[in-house]
C-alpha cells in the first residue's frame, strides 16, 4: 500500500496540470460571482454558492481520475495483476481528494468569506468541507469508473454523478449556514460523516465493478 | 424437497423461454384489467368522490399524480432490484426487466412532475416548490435520463446490462438518502409550510378511488412492463429455435 | 354524483382547467405507452414471420428428404 501511494504522489507532482487546474477553476468561478453579481454576495447566499462551485470543481477533476490509466493500458494491468485492487482504487481515490477535496478544505472557507460570510465561521466552513470533501471524491469516482471509456463522457458523468452529490451539497451547505450564522452545526456534522462513511463502504466496489466494465469495452 | 423445487423455479424464472410461454396467457388480461381500474377509478375520483373543503375540485388530481408519482419511484426500484439480480446471479432476464422498465419509468416520472405542478397551481397558488417530494422525484427524473444516456454510450448488450445494473443500484441506494436530506433541510428553511407535507386524514370516500387508481397504475405499469420484456427476449432471441416454434404453435395469443 | 350537472363536470368549480389538464396528460401519456410498447412488439414479431419465412425459402431439400424417408 505505501508502495502504491508513493507512486500515486509521485504521478501526482508529474501531472501538476491536474491539481492547479481545478483549484484555479474554483478561484475564477468564485471571482466570477463576487465580480458579476455582487448582489449575491451576503452570508445568506454563501453557504449554497461556494458549495456548488465546490461540486462542480470536483466534476471537473474527476474526469481525469482514471483516463490516463485507462488509455495507457495501466488500468487493465493493475485490475488483473494487483494483489488487491481494491487498495488501489482506494489509494487513488484518496489521492484524488488529496489533490481536490484537501486543498479545497483550506482554501475553501477564505472563498466563503469572499462570498459573504463572517470571518468567524471558517473553521466551522473547513470542518464541513473537510467532512463532506471525502463523499464527493468516492461518490464521484463511481461515476468516473463507468464513464472512463467514453469519449464525451464528461456530461455523462455530470448526470450519474450530480445526485450523487446533492445529500452532500444539502447537509455541506447547511454546515456552512449554520457556522455562518452561530448557531450548532452537529446534525450536519454528523450527516455528512455518515454519508462519507457510506460512501466508502460502496465507492471502492462500485468503482471496482465500474472499471471492469470500461476495460472490457476497450 | 421444498428447497429443490424452489431452486428449479429460479432457474425458470431465468428462462426467457419459459418467460414467454408463461406470460403468453394472460398479458392482454392484465391489460384489460388495468384499462377497467383506470376508467373506473378515474370516474369515481373525477365524478362522485366528495370535494375537499380546503382546496376545492383541484384535490381530484390527487388520483392521477399520488399513483404516477408512486409508480415512478417503484419503476426505479424495480430497474435497482433487476440490476442487483442481474449481477448476482447473472439471470439474463433481469437485463430484460430493466430494459423494459425503463421508458415507462421516464415518462411516468415526467408525468408525476407535472400533475404535482398543475396540482400545486390552483391549491398552493405556485407551480413548483422546493421540497422533499418535489426535488426527489425531480431527481428521480435525472436518475432515469442518467441510466438513458448510459445505455445509448455502450453498445456491446452485456456491458451495457452491467453499467446499468451498477448504476441503478447506486441511484436506489440514493433515492432514500436524498428524500432524507431535502426533507431535512426543508424543517430549517420552511418551518410552516402547510399542505405540502402535512396530509389530513381522508375520509374513505376520497381515498378509496386512490387505492383503485394506484391499483390501476400498477396493472397497467405490469401491463407495459411484460409486453415490453417480451417484445425484447424475442428481438435478443431472434435466432433461436425455440423462437420458430412459439410463433409456428401460434406466437402470441 | 357529485355534481349536479355535466358543465358543472367539466367546471370543476373554476379548477377545471387544471383538472381536465391533468387528467388529459395522464390519459394520453397512458395511452402513449401502450401503442409504443405494442407496436415495438408488433413490429418485432412481425420481423420474426419474415424471418422464419425467408429461412424456410431458403432451406427447401430439408424438407424434400424428410418427406421421402
Amino acid at each position: 500500500m505505501v508502495g502504491l501511494m508513493r507512486r500515486e504522489w509521485q504521478a501526482l507532482l508529474r501531472a501538476r496540470g491536474a491539481v492547479i487546474n481545478p483549484v484555479a477553476f474554483l478561484l475564477l468561478s468564485t471571482t466570477l460571482f463576487v465580480i458579476a453579481a455582487p448582489g449575491t454576495v451576503s452570508s445568506d447566499a454563501a453557504a449554497g454558492i461556494l458549495w456548488t462551485l465546490v461540486l462542480l470543481t470536483q466534476l471537473l477533476a474527476l474526469d481525469g481520475m482514471y483516463r490516463r490509466d485507462f488509455d495507457s493500458g495501466v488500468l487493465e494491468q493493475t485490475l488483473v495483476n494487483a494483489e488487491v485492487p481494491f487498495v488501489a482504487v482506494l489509494t487513488r481515490i484518496f489521492m484524488q481528494w488529496m489533490s481536490t477535496g484537501f486543498i479545497i478544505v483550506f482554501i475553501g472557507p477564505w472563498l466563503g468569506v469572499l462570498l459573504g460570510l463572517p470571518v468567524a465561521a471558517v473553521p466551522g466552513v473547513a470542518l464541513g468541507l473537510g467532512l463532506g470533501t471525502p463523499a464527493l471524491s468516492l461518490l464521484g469516482s463511481i461515476g468516473a469508473s463507468v464513464t472512463v471509456g467514453f469519449s464525451r463522457g464528461g456530461v455523462i458523468l455530470a448526470l450519474l454523478v450530480l445526485p450523487l452529490f446533492l445529500p452532500t451539497l444539502i447537509f455541506g451547505a447547511g454546515l456552512v449556514e449554520g457556522a455562518g450564522l452561530g448557531r450548532s452545526v452537529m446534525p450536519e456534522v454528523y450527516a455528512l460523516s455518515l454519508i462519507s462513511l457510506l460512501a466508502l463502504a460502496i465507492a471502492p466496489f462500485a468503482t471496482l465493478a465500474g472499471l471492469k466494465i470500461s476495460v472490457e469495452m476497450q | 424437497m421444498l428447497s429443490a423445487s424452489l431452486q428449479r423455479l429460479w432457474h425458470k424464472l431465468g428462462s426467457p423461454r419459459w418467460f414467454v410461454a408463461l406470460t403468453d396467457g394472460w398479458v392482454k388480461a392484465l391489460g384489460w384489467i388495468s384499462l377497467v381500474l383506470l376508467i373506473w377509478g378515474a370516474v369515481w375520483g373525477l365524478g362522485f368522490a366528495p370535494a375537499d373543503y380546503q382546496q376545492g375540485n383541484s384535490f381530484r388530481i390527487m388520483y392521477v399524480h399520488v399513483p404516477a408519482a408512486m409508480l415512478a419511484q417503484s419503476l426505479y426500484i424495480g430497474m435497482g432490484v433487476a440490476g442487483f439480480i442481474g449481477l448476482v446471479w447473472r439471470m439474463k432476464l433481469a437485463d430484460v426487466a430493466l430494459t423494459a422498465c425503463l421508458p415507462l419509468g421516464m415518462v411516468i416520472t415526467a408525468l408525476a412532475l407535472f400533475s404535482g405542478s398543475v396540482w400545486g397551481r390552483p391549491t398552493w397558488g405556485s407551480w413548483w416548490e422546493w421540497d422533499g417530494r418535489t426535488v426527489s422525484t425531480l431527481v428521480l427524473f435525472f436518475l432515469y435520463v442518467g441510466i438513458y444516456a448510459l445505455r445509448e454510450a455502450i453498445a456491446d448488450q452485456d456491458l451495457r446490462a452491467r453499467a446499468s445494473a451498477l448504476v441503478a443500484m447506486v441511484g436506489t441506494v440514493n433515492i432514500p438518502i436524498i428524500k432524507y436530506s431535502v426533507e431535512w433541510w426543508n424543517t430549517l428553511h420552511q418551518p410552516a409550510s402547510f399542505g405540502l407535507t402535512q396530509k389530513p386524514a381522508m375520509p374513505s370516500e376520497r381515498w378509496l378511488p386512490l387505492l383503485v387508481m394506484v391499483l390501476a397504475f400498477y396493472a397497467f405499469a405490469g401491463f407495459i412492463v411484460l409486453v415490453r420484456m417480451r417484445t425484447e427476449i424475442l428481438r435478443r432471441e431472434m435466432g433461436a429455435r425455440w423462437v420458430r416454434e412459439w410463433l409456428q404453435a401460434g406466437g402470441p395469443r | 354524483m357529485y355534481f349536479d350537472s355535466f358543465a358543472d363536470l367539466l367546471q370543476m368549480g373554476k379548477h377545471g382547467f387544471y383538472v381536465w389538464t391533468a387528467y388529459g396528460t395522464t390519459a394520453l401519456v397512458l395511452v402513449a405507452s401502450w401503442l409504443s410498447a405494442r407496436g415495438a412488439f408488433v413490429a418485432t414479431t412481425r420481423r420474426l414471420r419474415q424471418q422464419a419465412e425467408l429461412a424456410q425459402r431458403d432451406a427447401p431439400t430439408t424438407h424434400s428428404t424428410e418427406n421421402n424417408s
